[in-house]
């Protein structure tokens, strides 16, 4: 309902800003117009954004299984976290999306590159997220554990795992919007599908209602993949969260 | 059978090389409770970890006995866990399992059988089986972590600051169940604290314990009659003061 709301409060300003401005038609087309282009080319836009969704969906869950995979070796090893960290590290602050060219080179043009892109993307910051909370856990649990005799992989599995969960989710829920991130610079570099490559063909010959239409639908994407999300929280990991959510609540109460 | 479960002779416990606590003798008798008291840092909880067999000694011997074995403490050597139950200060619980949960998780971990319901019965919160840790009350929440702590035939029982945070309507009700639970049922119990009320309350022996580098500076034995009161207990523990 309050999402329905700032929706419309937020088309009603854009038609101010047309009204008051009346921008040309390429500079910033008004929402009708855009609707307009969403309707009428919903054959060719639904064909472009299933491209992208397809890359999406194999890049994020790449890049997300990558990165708990890599963060959760990092915390089970030492010697791992030791060689490893300075990777992730550096590899976190380099602009990754400049090596789009260079994927292009390597891989050629076809879906793998933009597969790669968004698995790229959206693997550092799983990676990070999973492994800081595979390492955050309450000394006390561990301690729990070790008093009556488990063993490091028990200890990893009935506590260090079920703790890290809220902050994991938190790292998917940075991770697979930005697999969009990654696909979209994708299909900037080159090819012929999908919205980044709408986007970049229809803005160069000035259509802007179809360039906004393309972003309208990759807004949607973002939304939909955060409400999916949420969703396998609260079916799937619901008790790991309880205790968070608990303490949120309590500490929302005190403020 | 022996009556000792563990016994303790000029145990050096430390950090990196440096003793911290020298413990000369200490024996844990079956149906006995026995409560360190110290200052906070004296090295309770330490000689404690010792006992639970998670700290290795710098020095001396720390042997378990039970069921005819009897192991002294060296690297390859596997600490009885199955016959130890320990819980710790505000008696935490994994909030995501229920509390049965924990009880099957104990189970795997120390590889016994354990009925969740039977051991949670001894504490009388049997009907606590399904909750999560996060719906119950303090009090609660210690008699479901001292279950857990029993449960698999454990018959040496750790506390770790048991009372902190709980009140006195709790505490002696929880105090009255540990004694009876140590007597009927032959369990040895070590107790660490720094309140002065508790020890009294619930020890068969006291041990005092004070000094650089920590010992036990005063052992008192006060039986079942529990004779001492707190102002004669304080009075050992100021006489105790270097």
């Amino acid at each position: 309902m309050r999402s329905l709301v700032s929706l419309l409060a937020g088309l009603l300003l854009w038609q101010l800003l047309i009204w008051l401005f009346a921008p040309p038609l390429y500079v910033l087309p008004p929402p009708s117009q855009v609707f307009t282009a969403l309707f009428d080319d919903r054959a060719y836009l639904a064909e472009h954004a299933r491209i992208t969704f397809v890359e999406v969906i194999l890049g994020g869950l790449w890049g997300i299984g990558g990165g708990l995979l890599v963060g959760g070796a990092l915390a089970w090893s030492r010697v791992a976290r030791w060689l490893g960290e300075p990777y992730l590290v550096a590899l976190q602050s380099f602009p990754r999306e400049a090596l789009a060219p260079l994927f292009i080179v390597w891989l050629g043009m076809g879906l793998l590159p933009r597969v790669v892109m968004a698995a790229m993307i959206s693997f550092f910051p799983m990676a990070i997220a999973s492994l800081s909370s595979l390492l955050h856990t309450p000394s006390t649990y561990v301690k729990m554990l070790e008093s009556q005799g488990a063993t490091k992989y028990q200890i990893f599995r009935y506590v260090r795992v079920p703790s890290a969960i809220p902050e994991m989710i938190s790292g998917v829920k940075v991770a697979l919007p930005l697999s969009v991130v990654g696909a979209v610079i994708g299909e900037f570099m080159g090819g012929s599908g999908g919205l980044g490559y709408v986007i970049a063909t229809s803005s160069a010959a000035f259509d802007t209602p179809r360039t906004f239409a393309a972003l309208i639908i990759l807004a949607f994407f973002g939304a939909l993949l955060l409400g999916l999300i949420a969703l396998v929280e609260r079916l799937v990991f619901g008790r790991y969260l309880m205790h968070f959510r608990e303490t949120t609540k309590s500490s929302r109460k005190a403020a | 059978m022996s009556d000792i479960l563990v016994s303790v002779r000029d145990l050096a416990l430390g950090y990196s090389g440096k003793t911290t606590i020298v413990v000369d003798e200490l024996d844990i008798a079956r149906g006995t409770v026995t409560t360190l008291l110290g200052p906070s840092g004296c090295g309770k909880s330490t000689l404690l970890d010792a006992i639970n067999g998670l700290k290795e000694p710098l020095g001396g011997t720390l042997r378990w006995h039970g069921d005819g074995t009897s192991s002294s403490f060296h690297p390859s050597f596997h600490p009885p866990f199955h016959r130890m139950g320990r819980t710790f200060q505000h008696f935490p619980m994994l909030p995501w399992l229920r509390v049965e949960e924990h009880f099957v998780q104990r189970a795997k971990i120390i590889g016994a059988r354990i009925d969740a319901r039977e051991s949670l019965a001894r504490l009388g919160v049997e009907h606590l089986a399904r909750r999560f840790p996060m719906t119950l009350s303090g009090g609660e929440r210690a008699r479901c972590a001292i279950a857990l702590g029993l449960a698999g035939n454990a018959n040496l029982l750790l506390l770790d600051e048991p009372f902190n945070g709980l009140d006195y309507w709790i505490r002696s009700s929880i105090v009255e169940r540990l004694r009876e639970i140590a007597h009927e049922e032959g369990i040895g119990m070590i107790v660490v604290t720094h309140e002065l009320a508790d020890a009294s309350a619930i020890s068969d022996n006291i041990l005092i314990l004070g000094g650089s580098p920590t010992s036990v500076v005063r052992s008192l034995h006060q039986g079942n009659e529990r004779s001492m009161t707190v102002s004669a207990l304080e009075k050992e523990v100021l006489a105790c003061r270097p």
